[in-house]
């Protein structure tokens, strides 16, 4: 083909994409999350009281301009420690998801790749992990290696490990012989680079998807080993340990309760949210790359 | 002239028919597609004309809206498109008015259609006498019991052998070209007035494929139902069709007999397309094959004037100015969208010579690759209950003492069905797959196992470049990336220099530089395979296994790469090992030819050997089974019947001999054929005696000669 024809061979379709249509769900619920995370972090600098401050002379007061979620039975300032809680039902269910997503990777993408004996006992584990209720499995490691925050995201890692591990191998199983991976293998490869820079940057989204859903269960795992007494201690301002301790309030003092438990729905429905769109938008774009 | 021409020359048009109310008629048809805000008008006033009785063919490389033609006509467009102006009748029904009910009515019935997967177009739940069945009750008047006695004799008369067995059977029971015989039996079912079928023979071998359109031109004659075939295979077109319209970027851009179209094409583009395709009798060594240089113009912003200007090697000045309409050209009715048809040049086919059989020197040079006795069986797995009863582990023979040498810079193709073993032949060579036996001897070092196993400077002399240009490259990785990585790997060329090097190996697969930084869903397909070539160079090997490297690209774009593949090796002096089941293709870029069935080898020589008699009866079959867009080429005709065995402990005896017209009774099932050699490098293993194979008459001669085309 003579040079000539260069200029004619290029530019059919532009270098530069238009950007795409961000769906709703995804503007919705990452902003919330944003804020969520954006409380935890200034959280601390922005409430008006400190969370554990006790006001004897108005406990129990219900909501007023002075407390705006209204005070607990010691007197504590309901606002400042849901704000409080946010940076520890945040941190801790995003840490354990961490835990249990980089793990259930790497697994999946051995298991998925390497395959045969490996692959088989590797899954058969996970079947095992599995076949218990999430809530139970992470209740018995608690319960294993002793309550408190640490631990409490130690077992939601393990709980989340192999829920990943499944959904990152049946991903690599579809990409194991792509003929980009084989032409990996002819030029000699190892397999971690195979693994690490041939096959997983090609399965990024199903990974982004799989994270949003394990953070909202994440959150409910959280608030629900605190409100088991198996997360935080007293006197943390948890918002599980927050609806444990203050349930027998529910009918006297109901803000006390609220407030904690419409803080848990919210976030739960903002990340939920948040996967949905993720899932639409990579989804549009796998279609709109093709 | 046998069956493949004379369909052409009797063309069942006469004027009578002309005049008569055509069974579908598609005016000034556009359509457009609607995506992220903007148009694209994939169809813009397309005029096609069918009569009872005749089959127009359209044809188009991918992306010229012929099957958008197709899908407004069934109305199946999907939800992004939409019919903007024009009207399609069926007969005098005008099929764009129609609601779902009245629709459903006609399809089926008197519109029935055939698509390219008949895989996906079966449902795998139902049986195959429900499915055919289900039409048939749907749309007459049938009982169960007629309807049964009528799907038998639709599974008959696509000539499934028991058909009582067949309709019993589900859809994963049977082969794919069982499996198009069924749809079009489905199809038949109501003795449709129209047909549309749509790639119908994409995608299975040439043997099945010589099979369905013999069918269906039987049955065309039976039913006299008119047919809208839609195609990019131009060899199709010439053996089977009466008129053709070619339609290019959304416009018809000639229309016309096809006797007239293919040997006397008006418009440049008919001319490209007709010249770009390797002629049987076109060699390597004699020139170059003409491409069509440039992309399909973008349909969402049109280009003034005439649609193919830009890439038209006659274009001239008045062709962007002027707007082109479609033209009446001769006088036979054909028609041609071209401002300068009357000021081109005659056209005349570029032929190698008056005839008469080329010799090829046996070759000298020092092979790079031997193969000796080289056998890849794979276990077929066992059912639990065969472990516990301790039934013998079988294997799968995919390659069976095969034995073939390839010089070096020299050009060795492996031709053969689907399942004959000749991409695990190249797969055991790159260490893709292992070998069971026999040995791999490469440049005086032996070839084992997987790659990984392998030296890295064994790894960087065998490359591989693989046949799907869209899973060839990582979509997450740059053109830069891609062809960087050999070069980094194999320590060829100092960091600094890499990326001087890969805008080297850019614009010698004739890519500009700054493709380096593009990713591969910005490039057409076309361009994946230069940069996999790219690729496969860098390491600056020795061999080249290439596995069907042409076959999912355009035939525009098909000799592009062919030319590019030739030069390359001109230059390098890299043998390869080219893989495919297009003869055209093997004929024009390879200097020895092995024929390959079942996992053994059947016949291996240079193309002047293969492609002239003495043949393997399986080679004959082969050769008559392709089709060829040349009105003045003639083939004999020679269909394969019979089963084909499984590759499963195959028995004794030839492996052909179940479908094997020549066969010797008794002593082909059970012995293996013998090695008959034919000067220094042809050689056939065939039972048949060596005097009768010499007096075999050539399968492709030219018209009126007993010359064969070589």
């Amino acid at each position: 083909m003579p040079d000539g024809t260069l200029a004619t061979t290029t530019d059919a379709k532009p270098a530069v994409k238009k950007p795409r249509r961000v769906p709703l769900s995804l503007i919705i619920g990452g902003s919330v999350v944003a804020a969520f995370l954006l409380l935890a972090i200034i959280g601390p600098y922005i409430s008006p009281y400190p969370f554990d401050q006790f006001h004897f002379k108005t406990r129990m007061a219900p909501p007023s301009a002075e407390f705006w979620w209204g005070t607990d039975r010691y007197g504590r300032d309901i606002f400042s420690r849901v704000i409080a809680g946010a940076r520890l039902t945040v941190f801790m269910a995003g840490a354990g998801t961490l835990i249990g997503v980089v793990a259930g990777v790497v697994i999946g993408l051995f298991s998925g790749y390497i395959g045969g004996w490996i692959d088989e006992a590797l899954m058969r584990i996970t079947d095992i992990a599995m076949s218990f209720p999430g809530l139970l499995l992470a209740m018995l490691v608690v319960a294993a290696l002793g309550a408190n925050e640490i631990n409490a995201v130690i077992s939601i890692g393990i709980v989340f490990t192999p829920k990943v591990a499944r959904v990152v191998r049946s991903a690599t199983l579809g990409l194991r012989h792509v003929q980009f991976v084989e032409a990996a293998q002819v030029r000699g490869e190892s397999r971690s680079f195979i693994i690490f820079r041939e096959i997983l940057p090609n399965i990024w989204p199903p990974i982004i998807v799989e994270s949003c859903i394990r953070l909202s269960y994440a959150v409910l795992l959280v608030v629900s080993l605190s409100y088991l007494g198996l997360g935080a201690q007293p006197p943390a301002p948890d918002w599980g340990l927050m609806i444990a301790k203050e349930r027998a309030f529910l009918v006297s003092g109901p803000w006390v309760v609220l407030a904690p438990a419409g803080a848990i729905i919210t976030l739960i429905i903002a990340v939920n949210l948040l996967g949905d769109g993720m899932r639409e938008y990579l989804a549009a774009r796998k279609v709109a790359d093709e | 002239m046998s069956d493949g021409g004379t369909t052409v020359m009797e063309a069942p048009m006469t004027a009578d028919a002309n005049d008569a109310e055509p069974v579908l008629a598609i005016r000034d048809l556009h359509v457009s597609y609607f995506a992220r805000g903007q148009e694209t008008r994939a169809v813009r006033g397309v005029d096609l004309t069918v009569h009872a009785g005749e089959t127009l063919a359209v044809v188009g490389e991918s992306g010229s809206g012929k099957s958008s033609v197709a899908f407004s006509t069934m109305r199946g467009l999907d939800a992004a498109g939409r019919v903007m102006k024009g009207s399609i009748r069926f007969k005098d029904i005008d099929l764009l008015a129609l609601d779902g009910k009245e629709l459903r009515k006609i399809q089926g019935s008197r519109i029935a259609m055939v698509f390219q997967d008949p895989q996906t177009a079966l449902n795998p739940a139902f049986r195959i006498g429900d499915q055919i069945g289900e039409v048939v009750r749907e749309h007459t008047s049938f009982k169960s019991a007629e309807a049964r006695d009528r799907v038998l004799h639709l599974l008959e008369g696509v000539n499934l052998p028991d058909p009582a067995g067949v309709a019993e059977r589900y859809p994963h029971e049977l082969s794919g070209g069982q499996q198009q015989r069924v749809l079009i039996a489905m199809a038949f079912a109501c003795n449709p007035e129209l047909l549309i079928m749509d790639e119908p023979t994409t995608g299975l071998d040439v043997t099945t494929e010589a099979h369905i359109l013999d069918l269906v031109a039987k049955l065309r004659q039976e039913y006299c139902s008119a047919i809208l075939y839609i195609t990019h295979n131009l060899g199709v077109v010439a053996r089977f069709c009466d008129r053709v319209a070619v339609i290019y970027a959304g416009e018809v851009l000639e229309e016309g007999q096809v006797s007239r179209v293919f040997t006397h094409p008006a418009h440049p583009y008919t001319r490209s397309l007709l010249t770009c395709i390797p002629r049987l009798d076109l060699s390597k060594t004699d020139r170059r094959l003409s491409a069509i240089e440039g992309r399909l113009p973008n349909l969402t912003d049109l280009p003034k004037g005439c649609i193919f200007a830009a890439r038209c090697e006659h274009r001239a000045d008045v062709c962007t100015e002027t707007e082109t309409r479609l033209e009446t050209a001769g006088d036979d009715g054909a028609n041609v969208r071209c401002v300068r048809w009357n000021d081109l040049p005659n056209f005349v086919f570029d032929r190698h010579s008056s005839g008469g059989p080329r010799t090829a020197a046996a070759d000298t040079s020092k092979p790079v690759l031997e193969i000796g006795h080289l056998k890849c069986y794979y276990p077929v797995r066992r059912r639990i209950t065969e472990v516990v009863s301790g039934a013998a582990q079988k294997f799968v023979h995919a390659v069976d003492d095969i034995s073939v040498r390839l010089g070096k810079g020299k050009t060795l193709a492996v031709v053969g069905e689907s399942g004959c073993g000749k991409t695990t032949l190249g797969r055991a060579i790159v260490g893709l797959q292992t070998a069971t036996d026999g040995g791999l001897i490469f440049a005086g070092s032996e070839l084992t196992g997987l790659a990984r196993d392998r030296t890295p400077d064994l790894r960087r002399r065998v490359q591989i470049i693989f046949q799907n240009p869209d899973a060839t490259l990582n979509p997450q990785k740059s053109v830069g990336d891609a062809i960087g990585r050999p070069l980094s790997l194999f320590n060829l060329v100092p960091e600094d220099k890499q990326q001087e090097r890969v805008h080297e190996l850019l614009r010698s697969v004739s890519l500009p530089e700054s493709y380096a930084q593009r990713y591969p869903h910005e490039l057409s397909g076309g361009e994946k395979q230069r940069v996999a070539i790219a690729r496969a160079f860098a390491a600056e090997p020795e061999l080249i296994v290439c596995d069907e490297p042409l076959s999912a690209l355009d035939v525009s774009v098909q000799a592009a790469i062919l030319n590019l593949l030739v030069d390359l090796q001109k230059k390098s002096e890299t043998a390869y090992l080219f893989i495919s089941h297009d003869l055209s293709v093997v004929r024009y870029l390879s200097d020895m030819i092995a024929v390959m069935y079942m996992g053994k080898l059947a016949e291996i020589g240079t193309p002047e050997d293969v492609f002239v008699p003495p043949y393997h009866p399986y080679t004959e079959a082969l050769l008559s089974a392709i089709s060829i867009p040349d009105p003045l080429i003639e083939q004999e005709t020679i269909r394969l019947e019979g089963p084909v065995p499984s590759p499963v402990n195959p028995k004794p005896g030839c492996r052909f001999a179940s479908r094997c017209p020549r066969r010797i009774v008794a002593l082909c099932d059970r012995e293996d054929p013998p090695l008959h050699e034919f000067g220094p490098t042809h050689k056939i293993y065939c039972h048949i005696p060596r005097e009768e194979l010499e007096r075999m008459k050539p399968v492709i001669r030219y018209a009126g000669s007993d010359a064969p085309v070589v």
